[in-house]
């Protein structure tokens, strides 16, 4: 509760600071509007030229669009600020500051920044979905929008797991550019439909680097053409990997070495 | 400055923490070998470190660059695991990180900083209310005494990036002080300063102290400000404590000579110099001698009834040379040797 109560406190502070260059926010909420049209134009254009893609027609094909888009924004707005962030901390002893505080340095140093600037994408990726619903593309019943939810759920913890990685390298390497280079390229397998991919990679994608949790399992879910087992095997995969990471996370701090001194 | 020690606050027993660190040579083709073939080094930054600290003492912890000062300042508040050796602080395992014990202590370092650049104090002690759990009159008194104390009423609600140097190291001590803590690691807090903030801090810190009663372990460069605030010094070089007594102590065996500096109306050297006085400088009137302490007043009384002298002072040799001396291998031995180790 205290650690929400004081994560709460830093949202706050992280939007008063936003509001302090007023232009650059408005411009960042404006950009990332337009990325999203682009993204959808690039789509259109697909489907000039061809009916379906491994088997995803072009309204299913938006779907994932919608939630690929949705993922990639609450990452964008929850974790990548704090990814960035990081890397900062680290290289400048900062870091040291945070971890003589009584809090719970992992849940912080994750969620201490959020950023607003891809609230464009999330309000527009909703409307896209919310499209598709009326248009039919989507059939929502109850249990497709719970496998949904789990399955988004999933995917969040799994991205997750990976900035919580990278966090661990920035302290274990003291430092680690282009950090968020490693999550684009992640993000860029997510945008098209697993099935699209060989098969060898199709499995790999389902077990040893989960990405087709991230967006094409979600969309399945709400398309209606995931099972549950499929949408829990990624829960269950989303929650070893927290695990996992979280005790990474324990024993990195213990070998911090700080900056200087 | 009065206190009462019966308590320890925190213990070492041979504290030590090495670091490897990569070498490399001159040049691109070195680089290039050592990208690939990395060298390291081992680097004892504090080796078998003995201190015991009283509960409420404040104490200065001195040595050149290097020296293993913020290590063991890093050790001591849990952001560092040792290599070998033990360390209790308030009965707590520092690297075991427990929040009542991380409740107990603050660090304040000069060059790193608690506040948010782009948002006024203000919301940087906000959140740290949050984080301490300070209930809303425990915060407004707080903030309330500690506003008065450092004079930074006029700064509260300004960006932190607009304010001066001076006024964001006295708003980082007061974020770093809203919890009260009960031991509180300064690592240079003066730096960068100019000498009127730097005072201001200094009577700021000693107002605190007699006030709250904190235990204070304290680097700085600047020997005024160990001077005027600690009561004992340990002093460590290569990771290795040299000395641990009081400043007096120190300066008495380190430098047992006064320096007198005389200005004569006219004419010769009125007084005989005489054993254990020696001349150091001479310019026109003026003469400096180096004195030892049991003659300075014989020579003194002797100037003085010559009917001769426009000016006489007497003064301890510069702190920061005592220091510099110490971290010679002859000064470090003639204060080990001499020196015993004070525990509370």
């Amino acid at each position: 509760m205290l650690q929400a109560a004081i994560i709460l406190k830093l949202w706050k502070a992280s939007m008063m600071q936003a509001m302090e260059y007023r232009g650059s926010f408005a411009f960042s909420i404006i950009a990332n509007f337009f990325d999203f049209i682009f993204g959808f134009l690039q789509y259109l254009v697909f489907f000039t030229a061809a009916q379906s893609i491994a088997g995803w027609n072009s309204d299913q094909m938006l779907v994932l669009y919608g939630v690929f888009m949705l993922v990639f924004a609450l990452q964008f707005i929850f974790l990548y600020p704090n990814l960035v962030a990081m890397g900062d901390m680290v290289n400048s002893g900062n870091l040291d500051l945070l971890l003589t505080k009584p809090v719970n340095a992992q849940l912080i140093l994750s969620f201490r920044r959020i950023s607003f600037e891809e609230l464009g994408s999330i309000s527009t990726a909703l409307v896209l979905l919310g499209w598709l619903t009326v248009k039919g593309a989507i059939n929502l019943t109850p249990a497709s929008v719970a496998l949904f939810l789990v399955a988004i759920v999933a995917a969040m913890l799994l991205i997750y797991c990976l900035f919580l990685l990278l966090m661990c390298l920035a302290v274990f390497l003291e430092r680690l550019d282009n950090m968020a280079q490693l999550m684009w390229s992640m993000f860029s397998l997510c945008r098209y439909p697993v099935d699209v991919y060989p098969a060898r990679l199709r499995f790999m994608f389902f077990s040893f680097l989960p990405v087709a949790y991230i967006a094409s399992v979600p969309a399945s879910a709400l398309l209606g053409t995931a099972s549950a087992a499929q949408v829990m095997t990624g829960m269950i995969i989303a929650l070893t990997a927290t695990f996992a990471t979280t005790l990474l996370w324990r024993r990195t701090i213990r070998a911090y070495t700080s900056a200087g001194g | 400055m009065t206190q009462t020690i019966n308590e320890v606050a925190i213990v070492t027993r041979q504290l030590s923490r090495s670091f490897s660190i990569r070498q490399k040579s001159e040049g691109l083709a070195a680089s290039l070998r050592n990208f690939f073939s990395p060298v390291y080094k081992t680097v004892n930054a504090v080796c078998d470190l003995e201190m015991s600290i009283g509960r409420g003492e404040i104490i200065g912890f001195l040595g050149p660059n290097g020296a293993g000062k913020t290590t063991t300042l890093k050790m001591l508040s849990g952001l560092l695991v040792p290599s070998g050796g033990s360390i209790e602080v308030l009965g707590f395992t520092p690297f075991d990180r427990d929040h009542a014990f991380l409740r107990s202590i603050s660090l304040v370092m000069g060059q790193k900083q608690n506040l948010w650049w782009d948002l006024p104090p203000v919301e940087t002690f906000e959140i740290h209310r949050r984080i301490y759990g300070l209930s809303d009159e425990q915060y407004r008194s707080r903030i309330d005494e500690l506003v008065e104390m450092l004079e930074i009423s006029d700064c509260l609600e300004t960006q932190t990036r607009k304010l001066s140097l001076g006024q964001r190291m006295r708003c980082e001590l007061a974020v770093s002080l809203l919890h009260q803590p009960s031991i509180l690691f300064l690592d240079e807090p003066t730096i960068g300063l100019d000498i009127l903030m730097q005072k201001k801090i200094r009577s700021f810190l000693l107002d605190y102290h007699r006030r709250f009663k904190p235990t204070i372990l304290l680097t700085s460069h600047y020997m005024d400000d160990v001077a005027a605030l600690a009561q004992r010094v340990i002093v460590i070089n290569h990771g290795r404590k040299i000395f641990d007594g009081r400043l007096r102590d120190l300066t008495d065996r380190m430098r047992p000579e006064k320096i007198m500096t005389v200005i004569i109306n006219n004419g010769e050297f009125p007084c005989q110099v005489r054993e254990g006085c020696r001349l150091i400088h001479q310019e026109g009137q003026l003469y400096r001698f180096l004195v030892r302490r049991e003659v300075v007043g014989e020579l003194a009384a002797c100037l003085y009834n010559t009917g001769q002298i426009a000016d006489l002072t007497i003064e301890d040799a510069p702190l920061e040379e005592i220091i510099g001396q110490l971290f010679t291998d002859n000064g470090a031995a003639a204060a080990s040797a001499t020196t015993p180790v004070q525990t509370p």
